[in-house]
């Protein structure tokens, strides 16, 4: 099987325009979730919305705008920007936002007049992240747009790999990309699982989650093929798995059996034992069920002394691009040997029996985990290590 | 691989769910989610595979998801206030509910992904089924499409309405699957979404059953 390298990354979150700024509020603990600006609300649910940011590409969805900066940044940081003609690169990206006509203005002009606004419509058809990047970039290789809810950025990343695998193409643009959404504001406040706070994943007294927007995309590509264009890649994916819970439409297995399933899977694809999983960059929502079943799962593998932390104290949560943003985190937190704490978290639950990191902590192994568990009970999982 | 069975639901004479038993279990199903539980429930049937048994994958793919579910929680943001919107309505307005009751249904532990887009997704689909098998990621992969026709998009796409699923498994590669000039999983017409391209499939598979 062919090593996959990961030689670019791209981000933009509530966090930062990029991989600089993004490790700049890590360092300084920074964070600031608001009400919504995007769109008129009644309900009082924390988000972290991108702010600051100019896209030249303003006629697209917010989500491809978001999704082509991150690109961008990757593409550069991998110094592919000109070798993209001469390489069969396939494009897969995970949304949750932007493959639905939720367009509450659209469908209100519909309902008052039964008129069909053919711009909208256009946007959405344009708007598919996978298609639209590939389109743009003129790529010749596998087009795949994943839909998979919460873990679809972690998923367009194991496809990415996969494809490298079975030489389906040269290099891989992956992650995922999602906007903050109304519908998805209401829809996760039906559920009773945002937060009027600030989150706290893992903490005793968590109330639940602050939704986010952003991108996260990562390059991958064979290793002979990045060290052919001169490239000495540092980084490589190395295991890929995902697994069912067969349990709920919105709640996880309360056992973490399809998390547990994918763990073992993700571990026995890349050759690993539990033990050398140096850190954990969980999926860490703030929610009850979740932090609850992921914590019980980390300590019955790894045990009690594992590294983990959630990342979406700073984020908030991404929904399609979080398995991306959070698979870029995981690997610079590799790359620099150094972590930011669980920001949000304050006492441990004894539910969980586990603490997150409670401070910025430096790290030398050469492995860690990125985790995503997904409403509708699938649970992925991504092995990446750094050659030291 | 080999196709070791298929299921279709499809509108072509009627309601595709008229006269189908469904589950007291899947009555908060919507239709699309049912559309797909249906078509999944023949292709293991006509398998003859347990959806228990160790190493089931499935991927689905769809160009417009369950947008009827999708524009009833819109009628709920726009009739009612913010917090009295029905969660049985977000949670299946999203593409990847089928899947989750299927996964339940069938009691699947392996990956389920659900793939979307307007551009052959279900070729995509397919080659990406290919590779589970080859790199024995699964044993079975439960391969599928599904679509769902409203009143909105019906003003402005002529959408082939239905599900078809397949059980793809280890086996000597048929005749109907070499054809890759005309082969039976083809992009286009994709703007009527991904059955068109399962329809050949399907077609294929049932002609080459009955050669």
């Amino acid at each position: 099987m062919p090593d996959i390298a990961i030689t670019g990354l791209g981000v933009v979150s509530c966090a930062g325009l990029d991989v600089e700024q993004t490790l700049e509020a890590f360092r300084s603990s920074a964070r600031n979730p608001q009400t919504p600006g995007g769109f008129l609300t009644a309900l009082s649910y924390l988000v972290f919305e991108v702010k600051n940011f100019s896209s030249p590409y303003s006629d697209q969805m917010r989500t491809v705008q978001l999704m082509r900066y991150a690109a961008q940044e990757a593409l550069s940081s991998a110094a592919l920007n000109e070798d993209l003609k001469a390489l069969r690169v396939g494009v897969c990206l995970g949304t949750t936002v932007a493959c639905q006509l939720n367009d509450v203005d659209f469908y209100r002009a519909y309902r008052k007049n039964g008129v069909i606004d053919q711009t909208r419509i256009e946007r959405y058809l344009k708007g598919n992240p996978a298609e639209n990047l590939a389109a743009y970039l003129k790529l010749n290789g596998p087009v795949l747009t994943v839909a998979n809810a919460c873990s679809s950025g972690t998923d367009a990343i194991g496809i990415g790999w996969e494809w490298l695998q079975n030489d389906l193409c040269d290099v891989a643009i992956v992650g995922g990309a999602d906007e903050l959404s109304h519908v998805a504001y209401c829809g996760f406040g039906s559920l009773s699982v945002s937060s009027s706070e600030p989150c706290r994943p893992f903490d005793r007294d968590r109330k639940g989650l602050n939704l986010g927007e952003g991108a996260g995309i990562l390059i991958l590509e064979k290793k002979e093929v990045a060290q052919k264009r001169g490239q000495k890649p540092l980084l490589s994916l190395l295991g890929y798995a995902s697994a069912a819970d067969a349990y709920h439409l919105t709640a996880p297995h309360p056992e973490g059996k399809g998390l547990t399933i994918a763990v073992n899977k993700a571990l026995k694809s890349s050759g690993l034992k539990p033990q050398d999983i140096s850190f954990i960059n969980a999926h860490g929502t703030a929610t009850r069920d979740n932090d609850r079943t992921e914590g019980k799962v980390f300590k019955e593998i790894f045990g009690p002394k594992i590294k983990f932390l959630s990342t979406k104290g700073f984020t908030g949560h991404t929904l399609g691009a979080a398995g991306g943003l959070e698979a870029a985190f995981t690997c610079l937190g590799l790359r620099d040997g150094w972590l930011p704490k669980n920001i949000g978290f304050e006492k441990e639950d004894p539910e969980i029996g586990l603490s997150p990191l409670t401070a910025a902590t430096q790290l030398n192994g050469c492995y860690a985990m990125s985790t995503s568990l997904a409403f509708g009970g699938n649970n992925s999982v991504l092995i990446m290590g750094i050659e030291r | 691989m080999n196709v070791l069975g298929a299921g279709l639901v499809n509108s072509e004479s009627g309601d595709c769910l008229a006269g189908r038993v469904i589950p007291g279990q899947l009555r908060r199903a919507d239709r699309f989610c049912k559309m797909a539980i249906c078509a999944a429930r023949g292709a293991l049937d006509a398998a003859q595979v347990k959806g228990e048994e160790q190493g089931i994958g499935v991927i689905m793919a769809t160009a417009f998801g369950p947008h009827p579910t999708t524009f009833k929680f819109l009628d709920n943001i726009l009739d009612y206030k913010e917090n009295e919107v029905s969660p049985t309505l977000f949670s299946h307005s999203v593409h990847n509910a089928a899947l989750s009751y299927i996964a339940a249904e069938f009691q699947i532990n392996g990956p389920t992904l659900t793939v979307t887009g307007f551009d052959g997704v279900f070729c995509t689909a397919f080659q990406l089924a290919n590779a589970w098998l080859d790199r024995q990621t699964c044993k079975y992969v439960l391969l599928g499409a599904a679509e769902e026709r409203g009143p909105v998009f019906d003003k402005v796409f002529d959408i082939v309405e239905g599900s078809a699923f397949f059980l793809l498994g280890q086996g000597p590669r048929p005749v109907y699957l070499e054809n890759k000039a005309k082969g039976p999983v083809q992009a286009g017409q994709e703007k009527r979404g991904s059955m068109v391209a399962a329809l050949n499939l399907y077609r294929a598979y049932d002609k080459g059953l009955s050669r």
